[in-house]
This record gives C-alpha cells, sequence and structure tokens, in this order.
C-alpha cells in the first residue's frame, strides 16, 4: 500500500511546515510525523475507505482562509502547500462527536473484554476527548456466531469500521465472512455459524479495533497484554520466516501475535503460525533427559548433566570419529553448527533424504552464485507476473500466497493510476478495475488456494512440470521446436506466453514440495529466461521446507544425507553413535530401522517425542524456540534471530549442551579444532562468532541482531512491560518472598520489567506499546514512515543477493523412479494443518485439518481397478497405509497424493516413491 | 403539425385523465421519437452540446446541467468500449410522486429520451433502474421497451441509423440509498447498495468500472422535446433564470394533493392553489419545498419562485419540487422524527455520522415527542445537525436528513420548547404507538 | 495394516452445498435470462433473489445456498447482499404483505390511525405475521403516492386514501382469501 513516490513536498501542520512524500495521503502523512490523529477504518496494509469518518481534519485553501473546510485525511491526497489542522474546534469537535455516536452502542465490559489493555478504540475514545455519555436509548444485542476453534465473536462490542471483511474478504480472498444487514444494524459474520475457513482468520483478532473478533484460544486462558512476558521471535513452521511477538505468563505460552517486518510479514500472519505453538506447553513435550545404559531394557530418566556426562563418555569410548551427527532443518543455524562442530565437518550430515538434499543444494547453489534474485515478501507484492509451478503456497508458504495474492492486484492498480486514482484509494481502484488481475499462472498437482486469482490453472505431475517450464523457457528464449511437444503441452505453452507478454517484473515461484531437483533447475531457467525476456533482474522464490532448511543446507556444503549416513553406517567396522537433533530419522528414511541396526548408541536432542527418540538409548531434552535463542535463514536467504520468551522448564539450550559436551570431550584436543572452539563458548554470542569465523555467506553474522550486551540507556530490553502485575504475588502461594528473576546472559532482553519501553531498536522489540497506543497499532510510532521500515532499521539480515552471474549447473542426478507393475507414482500433498507433530499439538489447527484421503484421478483409478470409492491400501516397501480415496477430476494423472502427516507410515521424507494401490480388504486393519 | 407555442406542458401532453398508458401510436402521433431521429442526424457532441446549451438542470435534486454531465464522458476515441446510461427512477424521496406519473402514463417519452442520453455518450446498453414498489410502472415500461425494440427504435442497429442500443429495466430491491447514483450503480452490479466515492466520477468510472451517465427520468423526458423544438423553445419556457418546465407536487392536508407539469420558476402560492388551496379548517404553517430532505420554508416564502436559485437563496433547496406541507394540526416534532426515522431507517450502514449519528438524533427527539426532553437537548439537536452535515459523511443522504430538522429549530422552535415545558406533545403524539411495535423485516 | 489415523477433521464445517434447496425449473430458466445482462453472473444477485422470491414467497437459507451456487458465490456473499435490501424477505412471510406506508405524507395523513387499527384487527405487531400465516404486516418507507396519502400496498397492489375501517376491510378480504 505504500504509494509514496520520492518527491517531497511542504505541508504545513498546525502552523508548522513538514516535508512529506508526495503520493499519499494525509493520515499517512500525519501519523508519520509522529502526529496523533485518530482513525479506525483505515489500515496500513488495506487503505482507505472513508467510512469511519474518524480521522478529521480541517482543511484551509489558503493562508487568507480562516474558516476552512472538514476533510477526512484518509481521503485526501498530500499536495504540495496544503494547510491543514489537527486541533481545529470544528475537526476536534467532530472526532469528539463521533466517538460518542460510535459508543452509543458499545458496550462497557471492557473488565471482561479480550481486547482489554490493548484496545484501539479505548485509546482512540481517549485521544479524541470523548467522556461523557448522553445517548439515553437502550443498547443494541446481537447473536454471537460459532466461527470454529481459533477467532472468537462478540457482536455487541462492533463499531463498524468494516476493517474485518476488508481484510478478510478484500485482502485475504476468503468469502464466509462478510457483511449483513444494513443502516445500524450491520452485522458482520457468516450466513450460518460454522469455522471460518481463511488461513488468514486469526488476523482478524488483530485488524478488529475492538474485541469483536479475538484470539479465542487466548481467551480460553486468559491474559493481559501488559501482563504477557513477551519476546520477539520467528515462525517455525515454514520457511518464509514471519515475524512474530510471543507471549507467556506461568510457565505457558499464551499467544502469538504479528510482529511488524516491512520486508517479511507486513501486518499479518497465518493461523498456523498463530496458533501452532501449542506443543510448546504439551504434556506430551520432552522436559526431561533419559538415559537407557547398555544392557538395561527401559530408560530411566535423569538430570540433563547427568546424561550429558553419559554422552560424553560414550563419544570418548567410541573415539570422536565415530560418532556421526545429524542436523535438522527445524533446527536454529547455530545449534546444528554446534553439532557440526562437536561431531566434526566430515561426520556431520543434514537430516535430509536425497532428494530433499539435491533440492537444498541446488536451492542454495541457484540463489547464491546466478544472477537470480529471491525477493522478499514485500517485493513479491511487486511482481506483475508471476507463474507458481508446484506449491500449493496457502499449504506450504501462506504467507507468501497472501503476497501474491497482493501482486494480481497490480494491473488493476496501474489501470487506475492512469485514471488518476491512487492506489490507497482502496474501493475506486477495486471498482474501477472490477476483476482485472495482473496474470498468475498456476502449476500443481491437484487445485490449489490461488485458483480464484490464477489466469490460467494447470494440474500436472512433477514430471509434466518440468517439460511445461523447459518447453516455455525455450518458447520465451525463442528456441522451441514447436514440433517435439505434443499438443497439449503446445497449447499450455502458447496461452502461458501470451498471458507473460509484456510483463516488466515477472516472477517465478517453485519448491521443495514437488519432490523433484529437476524442477527446481527447471524454474530457474524459467525465471532467467523471463527476467532476460523483461530486461530485469530475474526473480525466483523457493519455498523451502523447514524453517531453516536454507540455513542448514548453508552449513552442508558438502552436501551428505541419510541416505550417505546410512551407507557411511554400513561400511563402518567399528562400532558408532549418532546424535540427532532434532530430526527423526523413520519419517526421513524407510532404511530407519536398519540404521538404527548399525548403531550402538543412538542419542536425541529435541523437545518432542519421535519415533527415533523412542529408539534412541540417550534422550537430551532441549529448548523449542520459544525457550532459547537462535537464528532461522528464510527462503530468500535473510538470517533472522529469534528470543527465549521465557525461562527454560528444565530444558537446555541445545547449543549450550552441545557446547557443554565439546568441553568434555575435548580436553586434550587441539585448539585449532571445531570442538575446542565450540568447548570456549560459554554464551550464545560465542557460537555466533564462530558462526562468523566460517566466513563466506556468514561474514556478517554478528550482525543479525545486537549482542547480549547491547544496552537502551544503560539497560537491557525489558520482557516484560512496566504495568506487568503479580510479579510479587503470582508465587506468593507458595512462598511470599519473591522470587529472583531469571538472568539472561545470552541476549540483550532481561526477564524483568526494568528498562526503558519505547525506544527498542526493532530487532528486540518484544511488543509494540507507546504512550496512549496500547494496541498493534502502536506500530506507526516505530516506522520510519507508514508501511516503511521500522526505526533503527529492520530486524534481521539478508545474507545473499544473487549477483554472481555464474551459470546454472545441474549437477546431482537423481535415479528416476521405476514404476513396476501393479505401481503408481505417489507424492505427498502438503496439508497446512495439523500435518506435523507441532501444530498437530494444537487443539484448536487439529479441529481445522481436512480429512485424511488418497486423491486420485478417477481415470488413472479406473487404470488400477479401483471404480469406487473406497479405502484403498498403499504398500512402499515394507509400510503400509490404508487411507480412504477421493477422486478428482481436476487433478493430474497417473500419480497418488497421499496427505502428509506426520504419524503417516508413509511419510513425506519417504516420497515420491512407487508404491501398490490396492481397494482395502476388511481383514484385520 | 403541431404549433410549437402551444405546447406549454410537454412532458404532460399526453397524460390522460382517465389514468391509460400512451400507446406507441399515440405518441408516435405526436412526433414520437422524432427527438430521436433528429439526435441520430446530429454528431453525438452535437447531442451534448445542444442539451448543454439548453442548460436542462437534472431533476433528481441537484439540478446539475445534464449536458455538462454528459460532456465529462471521455470521447469514444480516448477510451473506447463499453460505457452505460441509467435512468435513476427509483423515486423514494419522501413526497415524491412525479417521476411515477410519468412513466406510468407516458413511458415511450422516457424511453425516447434515455436513447437520446445514450446515443450522446455513445453507450450501448441502458438500464431503468425502477424502484422495486412501482409494480404499474415496471409491466407497462417492459411493455413500452418490447414495443420500441419490435418497431426497430430501439435495438441493432436503432433506426438503421448504425447506433445500436438495448434497453433493460432493473427493478430494484427496495432501499432509499439505491437513487444515490453511485449507490445505484453498486446495486445495478448486484451489490449492496453502498455509495461510491468520488472521484472518480461515474462519467470516467461507474458501472463495471466504465463510463457511465446517471440521469433522473424526469430529466431525461425532456430530451425528446428539446432536440424536437430546439432551444429558444425550451428556454421560453421558464419563468426565470431556468429553462423549461417543472413537475412539481403537492401533498399534506390540501384539498387536491397532485403533480402538475408548470413552467419552472412558477410561485410556490401558485403550485400549493393548483393543490385547491388547504383543507378547511388547517392552517399552512410551512412546507418543505422539494422533498423531505429539504429544509422548511414558511409562509413567508409562498411569494418566492420555485426555482433552483430563489430557493437555495431562501435556505433551502428545490430538491424533487414536490412540496410537502405542514399544517397546524400536525406537530412538528413528530414530523421532523418521521423524517429521521425514514433517513435512520434507509441509512446504508457505511458512514459512522449516519449510521449512528441518526439512530442518536432519533432517540432525542423520541424522547422529547414523549415528554422527555430537556432544553440542553436542542442545542444538542443542532449540534448533530452539524455533525452530519455536508461534507461529513460519505454521501449526501445524511446531510439531507439534517435539513427538515435544523430548518424546524430555526423556525418551529417554540413548538419543541412547548414539548419540553409540557413534559408532553401537545398534539396528543406521545407516547407514540408505532415506535416500539416495529420490527425489522430481514 | 495401519489403520486410518485419527484427525479432528470431523469438526470441520459441513459442506454448504449438502444443504441446498435446488432451483426450480422456472427459477433456473428466469435466473439464466437475467446473467446474460452483465458481464458477471454475480451482478444477477438481487435479481436471482427476486425471481426466488417471486415463486416461494421469501428466501431461504436453503435458496441463498442455490443462488450461490448458480452464480459461483458464497452463500455468505448473496446473503451480505440478501439483508441489505427491504424487499428481500430472509424470513417467511403470510400469503398477503401488507405494507403501510409510514412515511412523512402517509403518517401526516393518518399513519398511525391506520397503523393502531390494524395492528389492533390482527392483535400482531407491524413486522410480525399472523399465527395462521394468513397476512405479514410490515411499515414500508414512502411509495411514492403521496398524492393519494395515506396509503399502503396489499402484495403488488397499491390501495389509496385508506381510513381504518377501509384498511380492516382489505385486511378481512384477505383473511378470507387465504383460509
Ligand atoms: C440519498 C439520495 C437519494 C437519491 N435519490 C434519488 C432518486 O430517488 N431519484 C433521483 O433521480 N435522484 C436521486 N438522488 C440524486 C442522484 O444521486 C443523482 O444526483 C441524480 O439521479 C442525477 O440525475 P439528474 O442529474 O438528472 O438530476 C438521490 C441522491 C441521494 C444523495
Ligand atoms: S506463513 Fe509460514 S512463517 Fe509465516 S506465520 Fe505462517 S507458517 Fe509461520
Ligand atoms: S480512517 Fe479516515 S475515515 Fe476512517
Amino acid at each position: 500500500m505504500n504509494a509514496t513516490t520520492d518527491k517531497l513536498v511542504t505541508i504545513y501542520v498546525d502552523g508548522s511546515a513538514y516535508k512529506v512524500k508526495s503520493g499519499g495521503h494525509l493520515l499517512e502523512a500525519c501519523l508519520g510525523l509522529d502526529k496523533d490523529l485518530p482513525y479506525f477504518c483505515w489500515h496500513p496494509a488495506l487503505g482507505s475507505v472513508g467510512s469511519c469518518r474518524q480521522c478529521a481534519v480541517q482543511l484551509y485553501q489558503d493562508d487568507e482562509d480562516q474558516r476552512g473546510r472538514m476533510a477526512m485525511a484518509c481521503m485526501t491526497p498530500v499536495v504540495e502547500g496544503m494547510r491543514v489542522s489537527l486541533s481545529a474546534p470544528m475537526a476536534s469537535e467532530f472526532r469528539q462527536q463521533c466517538i460518542e455516536v460510535t459508543m452509543a452502542n458499545h458496550p462497557h465490559d471492557c473488565p471482561v473484554c479480550e481486547e482489554g489493555g490493548e484496545c484501539h478504540l479505548q485509546d482512540m475514545t481517549l485521544q479524541s476527548g470523548h467522556t461523557q455519555r448522553r445517548y439515553k436509548g437502550a443498547k443494541k444485542t446481537y447473536h454471537n456466531q460459532d466461527l470454529g476453534p481459533c477467532v472468537g465473536h462478540e457482536m455487541n462490542r462492533c463499531i463498524s469500521c468494516y476493517r474485518c471483511v476488508r481484510f478478510y474478504q478484500d485482502y485475504a480472498g476468503g468469502d464466509d465472512l462478510v457483511v449483513l444487514g444494513s443502516k445500524e444494524n450491520v452485522y458482520f459474520g457468516r450466513h450460518e455459524d460454522g469455522c471460518l475457513s481463511s488461513h488468514f482468520s486469526g488476523n482478524l483478532a488483530e485488524v478488529c479495533p475492538t474485541g469483536v473478533f479475538y484470539d479465542k484460544v487466548l481467551s480460553d486462558s486468559y491474559t493481559r497484554k501488559w501482563d504477557l512476558q513477551s519476546a520477539p521471535s520467528i515462525c517455525s513452521h515454514c520457511s518464509l520466516g514471519c515475524n512474530l511477538s510471543v507471549g507467556e505468563r506461568e510457565g505457558r505460552v499464551k499467544r502469538v501475535t504479528n510482529r511488524y517486518h516491512s520486508q517479511v510479514n507486513g501486518y499479518f500472519i497465518c493461523d498456523k503460525g498463530r496458533y501452532g505453538f501449542a506443543h510448546s506447553n504439551s504434556e506430551q513435550g520432552l522436559y526431561q533427559a533419559q538415559v537407557q545404559p547398555l544392557g538395561e531394557s527401559e530408560k530411566v530418566t535423569c538430570d540433563n548433566a547427568d546424561a550429558l556426562d553419559y554422552v560424553a563418555q560414550i563419544i570418548n569410548e567410541l573415539g570422536a570419529e565415530n560418532v556421526f551427527g545429524l542436523g535438522s532443518p527445524r533446527a536454529s543455524v547455530e545449534e546444528n553448527f554446534g553439532l557440526k562442530s562437536l561431531v566434526g565437518k566430515a561426520n556431520f550430515y543434514a537430516g535430509h533424504n536425497a532428494v530433499q538434499d539435491a533440492i537444498q543444494t541446488h536451492v542454495l547453489h541457484h540463489l547464491t552464485q546466478t544472477n537470480l534474485h529471491s525477493p522478499s515478501l514485500k517485493q513479491i507484492e511487486q511482481a506483475d507476473a508471476i507463474i507458481i509451478i508446484g506449491e500449493d503456497l496457502l499449504h506450504t508458504a501462506p504467507r507468501m500466497a497472501l503476497s501474491v495474492r497482493q501482486a494480481s492486484r497490480n494491473l488493476g492498480f496501474a489501470r487506475a493510476a492512469a485514471i488518476g486514482i491512487p492506489r490507497w484509494q482502496d474501493e475506486p481502484v477495486r471498482i474501477h478495475t472490477q476483476n482485472q488481475l495482473s496474470p498468475i499462472i498456476s502449476v500443481t498437482t491437484a487445485s490449489s488456494g490461488l485458483d480464484d486469482i490464477s489466469s490460467l490453472c494447470l494440474q500436472l505431475t512433477p514430471e509434466e512440470m518440468c517439460d511445461y517450464a523447459q518447453a516455455l523457457t525455450s518458447a520465451i528464449d525463442g528456441t522451441l521446436d514447436s514440433s517435439k511437444l505434443s499438443a497439449k503441452l503446445h497449447g499450455q505453452v502458447q496461452r502461458s506466453l501470451t498471458l507473460l507478454a509484456g510483463a516488466k517484473r515477472p516472477l517465478v515461484i517453485s519448491g521443495s514440495s514437488s519432490q523433484s531437483p529437476e524442477l527446481i533447475d527447471r524454474t530457474a531457467q524459467l525465471a532467467l529466461a523471463l527476467g532476460h525476456n523483461s530486461g530485469t533482474q530475474a526473480w525466483l522464490s523457493y519455498c523451502l521446507e523447514a524453517a531453516n532448511s536454507m540455513g542448514l543446507g548453508m552449513l552442508n556444503q558438502d552436501a551428505k544425507h541419510v541416505g550417505d549416513l546410512s551407507l557411511r553406517l554400513q561400511q563402518q567396522s567399528t562400532a558408532s553413535a549418532l546424535i540427532v537433533l532434532q530430526a527423526d530419522l523413520f519419517a526421513l528414511s524407510t532404511e530407519a530401522g536398519a540404521m538404527c541396526e548399525n548403531l550402538r548408541h543412538l542419542i536425541v536432542l529435541d523437545h518432542l517425542p519421535s519415533a527415533t527418540s523412542k529408539k534412541a538409548d540417550v534422550v537430551i531434552a532441549c529448548a523449542n524456540t520459544f525457550e532459547t535463542e537462535g537464528t532461522y535463514i528464510n527462503n530468500e536467504g535473510r538470517a533472522q534471530r529469534f528470543f527465549a520468551v521465557h525461562d527454560k522448564q528444565g530444558r537446555a539450550d541445545a547449543w549450550r549442551s552441545l557446547a557443554t559436551l565439546a568441553k568434555m570431550v575435548s580436553q586434550t584436543g587441539d585448539p585449532g579444532t571445531s570442538v575446542t572452539q565450540l568447548a570456549n563458548c560459554i554464551k550464545f554470542d560465542h557460537v555466533c562468532n564462530l558462526v562468523s569465523q566460517q566466513g563466506g555467506l556468514f561474514s556478517h553474522w554478528c550482525n543479525v541482531a545486537p549482542d547480549a550486551d547491547f544496552r537502551v540507556a544503560g539497560m537491557k530490553i525489558p520482557r516484560q512491560s512496566h504495568r506487568a502485575s503479580g510479579r510479587t504475588s503470582l508465587h506468593a502461594h507458595e512462598s511470599v518472598s519473591e522470587a529472583k528473576q531469571p538472568e539472561d546472559l545470552d541476549s540483550a532482553l532481561g526477564y524483568t520489567m526494568e528498562g526503558t519501553p519505547i525506544n527498542k531498536p526493532s530487532a528486540l522489540m518484544p511488543q509494540v506499546w507507546s504512550p496512549g497506543w496500547n494496541s498493534n497499532e502502536a506500530i506507526n510510532k516505530f516506522q520510519e514512515e507508514i508501511n516503511g521500515p521500522l526505526k533503527g532499521g529492520e530486524a534481521g539480515l539478508r545474507l545473499f543477493d544473487g549477483l554472481q552471474g555464474l551459470p546454472l549447473t545441474s549437477s546431482t542426478l537423481i535415479p528416476s523412479i521405476t514404476i513396476g507393475a501393479g505401481q503408481i507414482l505417489a507424492h505427498s500433498q502438503s496439508r497446512l494443518f495439523a500435518s506435523d507433530q507441532a501444530s498437530h499439538l494444537s487443539t484448536a489447527l487439529r479441529q481445522r485439518s481436512d480429512p485424511l484421503s488418497a486423491r486420485i484421478h478417477p481415470q488413472t483409478a479406473a487404470q488400477m481397478g479401483l471404480t469406487e470409492v473406497v479405502d484403498v491400501c498403499v504398500e512402499l516397501a515394507q509400510l503400509q497405509w490404508r487411507l480412504p480415496l477421493t477422486l478428482d477430476a481436476s487433478m493430474a494423472m497417473d500419480l497418488v497424493l497421499l496427505p502428509s502427516h506426520y504419524q503417516a507410515p508413509i511419510n513425506v521424507g519417504h516420497l515420491p516413491a512407487a508404491v501398490k494401490l490396492s481397494t482395502a480388504t476388511d481383514e484385520a486393519t | 403539425m403541431t404549433n410549437i407555442q402551444t405546447i406549454n406542458q410537454p412532458l404532460s401532453q399526453h397524460i390522460k385523465a382517465d389514468g391509460s398508458v400512451t400507446t406507441l401510436a399515440e405518441y408516435q402521433s405526436n412526433y414520437g421519437y422524432q427527438g430521436l431521429t433528429k439526435a441520430l442526424s446530429m454528431s453525438p457532441s452535437e447531442v451534448v452540446d445542444w442539451v448543454k446549451n439548453a442548460n436542462l438542470r437534472g431533476r433528481g435534486g441537484a439540478g446539475f446541467s445534464a449536458g455538462l454531465k454528459w460532456s465529462f464522458v471521455p470521447p469514444l476515441e480516448k477510451l473506447p468500449g463499453q460505457r452505460y446510461v441509467i435512468c435513476n427512477a427509483d423515486e423514494m424521496e419522501p413526497g415524491t410522486f412525479k417521476d411515477r406519473w410519468l412513466m406510468e402514463h407516458d413511458p415511450h417519452q422516457l424511453i425516447e429520451g434515455l436513447a437520446i442520453a445514450a446515443y450522446a455518450v455513445q453507450a450501448d446498453t441502458a438500464f431503468i433502474f425502477l424502484r422495486a414498489d412501482y409494480d404499474l410502472c415496471a409491466e407497462r415500461l417492459q411493455h413500452a421497451i418490447d414495443e420500441a425494440h419490435a418497431a426497430g427504435l430501439l435495438g441493432d442497429p436503432v433506426n438503421e441509423s448504425g447506433f445500436s442500443l438495448t434497453m433493460l429495466l432493473h427493478t430494484s430491491a427496495g432501499r432509499y440509498i439505491c437513487g444515490e447514483e453511485t449507490a445505484l450503480i453498486n446495486s445495478l452490479e448486484g451489490k449492496r447498495a453502498q455509495p461510491r466515492f468520488k472521484p472518480p466520477f461515474p462519467q470516467v468510472s461507474g458501472l463495471f468500472g466504465r463510463p457511465t451517465v446517471v440521469n433522473n427520468t424526469e430529466t431525461l423526458c425532456n430530451l425528446p422535446h428539446i432536440l424536437y423544438h430546439g432551444i429558444d423553445w425550451f428556454a421560453n419556457l421558464g419563468l426565470g433564470d431556468d429553462n423549461g418546465t417543472k413537475i412539481y407536487g403537492v401533498s399534506g392536508r390540501v384539498k387536491t394533493p397532485g403533480c402538475w407539469e408548470l413552467p419552472i420558476g412558477t410561485k410556490v402560492a401558485d403550485i400549493i392553489a393548483m393543490a385547491g388551496g388547504m383543507q378547511d379548517g388547517v392552517k399552512l404553517r410551512g412546507f418543505l419545498p422539494g422533498g423531505g430532505s429539504t429544509d422548511f420554508l414558511t409562509e413567508e416564502h409562498l411569494n418566492l419562485a420555485m426555482d433552483y436559485g430563489t430557493i437555495q437563496h431562501a435556505g433551502s433547496r428545490m430538491g424533487t419540487g414536490t412540496m410537502i406541507l405542514l399544517d397546524d394540526q400536525t406537530c412538528v416534532v413528530g414530523m421532523v422524527l418521521n423524517l429521521i426515522q425514514f433517513f435512520a431507517q434507509e441509512s446504508c450502514g457505511w458512514c459512522t455520522p449516519c449510521r449512528n449519528g441518526l439512530p442518536f438524533i432519533r432517540q432525542i427527539l423520541t424522547d422529547l415527542e414523549a415528554g422527555r426532553g430537556q432544553h440542553e437537548d436542542l442545542e444538542h439537536l443542532l449540534k448533530l445537525c452539524g455533525y452530519i452535515g455536508i461534507g461529513n459523511t460519505f454521501c449526501a443522504l445524511a446531510p439531507g436528513a439534517a435539513e427538515p430538522l435544523q430548518s424546524a429549530l430555526k423556525y418551529f422552535r417554540d413548538d419543541f420548547v412547548a414539548h419540553i415545558e409540557q413534559a408532553c406533545c401537545p398534539h396528543g403524539n406521545s407516547p407514540k404507538p408505532d415506535n416500539g411495535l416495529k420490527k425489522e423485516a430481514m | 495394516m495401519t489403520p486410518i489415523i485419527a484427525t479432528d477433521a470431523a469438526t470441520h464445517c459441513a459442506d454448504w452445498r449438502l444443504k441446498i434447496e435446488p432451483l426450480n425449473e422456472h427459477e433456473e430458466t428466469a435466473i439464466a435470462a437475467q446473467i446474460h445482462h452483465y458481464p458477471q453472473p454475480q451482478a444477477a444477485a438481487i435479481e436471482a433473489l427476486k425471481i426466488v422470491q417471486q415463486q416461494q414467497g421469501w428466501v431461504s437459507d436453503g435458496k441463498v445456498k442455490a443462488i450461490a451456487q448458480r452464480l459461483q458465490m458464497s452463500p455468505d456473499e448473496v446473503d451480505s447482499v440478501a439483508t441489505f435490501y427491504n424487499k428481500i424477505y430472509r424470513q417467511p412471510v403470510g400469503t398477503t404483505v401488507i405494507s403501510i406506508c409510514d412515511s412523512v405524507s402517509c403518517w401526516i395523513m393518518g399513519y398511525q390511525g391506520l397503523a393502531q387499527a390494524v395492528t389492533q384487527e390482527l392483535n400482531i405487531a407491524l413486522g410480525e405475521t399472523t399465527p395462521d400465516g394468513a397476512i405479514t404486516l410490515l411499515p414500508t418507507p414512502c411509495l411514492g403516492a403521496c398524492d393519494h396519502a395515506p396509503v399502503a400496498m396489499v402484495d403488488d397492489q397499491l390501495t389509496r386514501q385508506l381510513t381504518p375501517a377501509s384498511l380492516i376491510l382489505l385486511v378481512r378480504r384477505a383473511q378470507e382469501q387465504s383460509s
């Protein structure tokens, strides 16, 4: 929504002159000048509609004009020399009247309202000066709907600002939340009670300026914003790295909200990021170390320290060269680095299977060595043509889907601009452009959630996608020999060409979920061709498997994966041990069982149990993202730091455990080795220093976030708000003396309320708050300009920018899959909610998960002899899975899609593969 | 051949006392569709200039020059493609019934006018947006449209001229706000009838984002005659600054309420005289000159000419030109409350001053009418009138609603004070029987 | 064999398409004809609602869903439009709908007397339907017949210059017809 051009103009606000960027509107300009001007319906990402009339200012023609006229700031373009007053009596009285009539029906239920303590309405009411209630009529009461497990509904609190539907329908493309009724009885809800279907529904709680739409999960164990101990965090659920603010109270993570980052998530996150935190509070988590001494049949719990001692013994016994490490794309760079340092580069393997590893290697090569640029989400919104190949974004990288949706409007913005409508004029732009959207081509195995904005939807198998991308590339290069193409492919290529013609800022999106390294190469070629053709840098965005896939890839330059490890173990003649960091061997390889057979010891560091941790003889409970600090590198190559929200509950930082181990095993070691270096790490910053010493892309690692010595006015950044209550009384029933607050040696954040609540560098901002602005709208006080970067620099650091100019190489060859008789190719189908263990532990998300079924084209099913909709039996090697079958005429042929689920016997990590598919018989299940 | 001089009631010349409809044959026998033929013989821009020079002012309420409005439509060469004209026949302004009169009796006149407007702006589709309750109009209009299509007066191409036009009748689903031209356009798109922000004006980006002209029924009905008889004839019809005739109407306690076509600028008193004057035993106290959203004027204004400038100068608006009379037996507070209730009920619910301000005002007036008012309420009401005034709201509905109230407070303040001091309605209206009983039909 | 993994997917919203009350043949053809007039099917939403209402007397939830499917909208989007307009009934109405104009000219000319008389006669409030389903009473904004005030619509028929007595006569006639 940032429509400002760089031209500066002078405006006069209450007599003082200011320079502001032209092209925007007055409200944005005033807020950008740090002025307080109330508003409701305007939202920085949603633009202006002028419905609430709260942002009224007085506008004067010239110096002579004493009377002026009233204007809505959000609807008034900024022009050179304009004179406005925020304090003029007419305008301020009007704003007060607006609040007075708005409040006529608003219930005074603030004490029990979920919005309490962060209410935009309350802030604006005070700001406008309305204090006296004069309305004598009865208040209206409404029915509240059941909107599902995530979002609560309390309609009586509604002030009809229309923000909810503008976000839900217009911005996020949802169609099941609307405005109903009219006049004073406008109702924001659904046609009937029922679960909101949008993957972004949780943002309603933040978009709504009152407590109509609230976070139901928070409400179930409610805590006021000011009582939450918070820290800046990074979402661990997908590779985009959305910035989060996470709040805790009494040892439990209570909620997750969006944390503004102008280049990444902006103002919105998806529901998985918001509601996928319950694993952190789960009783099923690992909280204590367990050891199963040799010869014993069961594990016994013990202190982490004892378990580490035991592991050190193992390492010393077996010899360091016989101890291997398996890293994880879910663990931070520092944790993976720690493991790699401990076991040594030669013994470190990535928790990837062969395909995943090849994908990651290719991705890293393409993005760092060639001329491809991996755009940020904000940049994605600027693309004027997008071609998505092989990703169902709403399930694999939801926040990116939201950005693609915004990009689809660029044609409309341009058309509106041609008749003088600025892009922030939300309704006029939509009305003028109607359904005209920028070209989006969506190529997926089955219909996707972006089909509604796609000009062309193709359903292809990953192999066909490669052919398509290759043909399209040649067609763009002008080297296509169409006689070699099937008529169908030719048609698809021609239609795509027509759509892409004239694109000035084309973008290709692909990723790992098609499980095809070849597709990674093909899409890179396509992006380069498109970039060349449009005369711009080629833009390509890859969605990766996990939050730190990129980080693991960067640490794993030798590209060693589970398959390699399995071979190595087979070749081992001496007893060996494997340390597994937050990974599950069984989900990665069908040979996991055999690998375990080849090991004397299996050591797991994790916070959630897995098949591997069950099999392990040592389990070390380590802290999760809410309990430790670390860095993820997202899909675009942006390193971002997360911080512990609260002190661990007996779980040690994984990096620290690894450093402790290093210390125990390296006493005799050579000071130059990685183990000894790790052994010297006492604080987190020490690990960061080591990471940066690797050089290359890691050179500036220490700049990712301020170090632990950073202070504002001599003090740490408080995790608690300055009005946090209960520090002395919270545990009074246990002990009247106030417990000592934990100390944090590893970051610049403190576990107390001491320190300045404002003036924080943005990278360290636990929550947004500013005097008079208790809601998340306070963010405008921290932005350099509305929608711009945060003051003091955006959090995180981009590590590469693809201007190396080397040619694409396609190296690793993955043997193609042979489909035997009676077999069919199986790919996995991504499912956003509850497909992985962490989000499965969220009750709310579990209720929103799609049902499990094997999906197949009816024609393919018929060829397999499956004519009816039945349960099928899927067999892969010795693994079997019984599933209901869904026939889907709008998906690709010649393959079966298996739902991704972490408990599935046939896991994403085992696919793609040739499977046997047969009608399930009713014998024992 | 008709003598031009004798045609001084062009719009109603075909209206028959028995209420029956003018047939196509009847219409055509008296230069019907010859205005269109004339227009088609000119270039579109010549037609626009012709109407601009005739200074035909919009009869929908705002009085904006029709020709000037059309001239804002970008020329076809600059912006090729689809464009629309729409007849605003959503007449729902309280006290207004003139468009119905025209459409029920002489539908071809409207069809011809609309076709001329379409030709002028090069639209190939014309809609008549008719209010929901006008069933007889709907029947007669549809019949006339079919007749005109069959006779080659509409369709593809009209009169072998190369200009083709599809005319469609759309009946509304009922909302006063549909009469606001941008809300009307949203409604035609099948959406909620919320007004749109201007700019862009509909002439540039209107129905389905295309250039669109919206004109009132009466405005359009003038066109055939202006084209046929010429600008001078039209100018001579008006008495004052404005040109042509106007359909004036009177309702309230008069002997013969109704509407009549009179020279624009006819005196208020003469119009009331057309209605036979006040009923026996009641006295005139004031009047709303042009529908429910205009300011009250009083006896002192009876000698004013009913034209746009004069009435505006007197502090009100000519609006639709259909007056509602206030007599001495009707409670002013009750009447204003009734109007406010109408506007509150018909608010689209988009902007705060209208959506929440009008019910706020309604509450104060309800209390006043019920004898629960206080002196400070009057100041508060005046403030609230300013609050919902022009420029403060998204469209003109709420500022219109403020007009009768603010002028009633000016001219009939004593009536309000009496309610407060006597703690009841002197006309016996408190407590109101219906307000509590009313329920919304969703 | 590993059984089907339990998910909570069962608590997911039931597909609204299962609760459609299909359009009848007449509705189908009439709506199709309207769609023809516009560049996109959604523009015919109001006409579709009116067509269904003409056939059914009102628009049920099931019909809202049917219209939604026909016009490629969600039921929520259709309902958003339906609930905006005065003349779309989202609740059943009586066999006869009597809409009494309550706007200014009719109010001056005796609306209150009419309202009082008819609510007393039928023993229901404005906005309600008689228990036998014969008559629904609705207040309605200005009917554009102020020269004949006070007026009411009895279904599609405008009745003019009403008095309490003449209105009650109309009501009784409507009652007879429905029984
Ligand atoms: C709330 C509101 C209701 C209106 N209702 C009508 C109406 O029923 N009929 C009408 O012709 N104009 C109505 N108008 C005026 C129209 O917006 C528009 O100005 C008119 O149709 C233009 O036609 P004209 O230029 O021929 O007068 C209304 C305006 C507002 C603000
Ligand atoms: S889009 Fe990805 S990173 Fe962002 S909140 Fe959702 S799951 Fe987390
Ligand atoms: S913020 Fe400007 S009108 Fe709502």
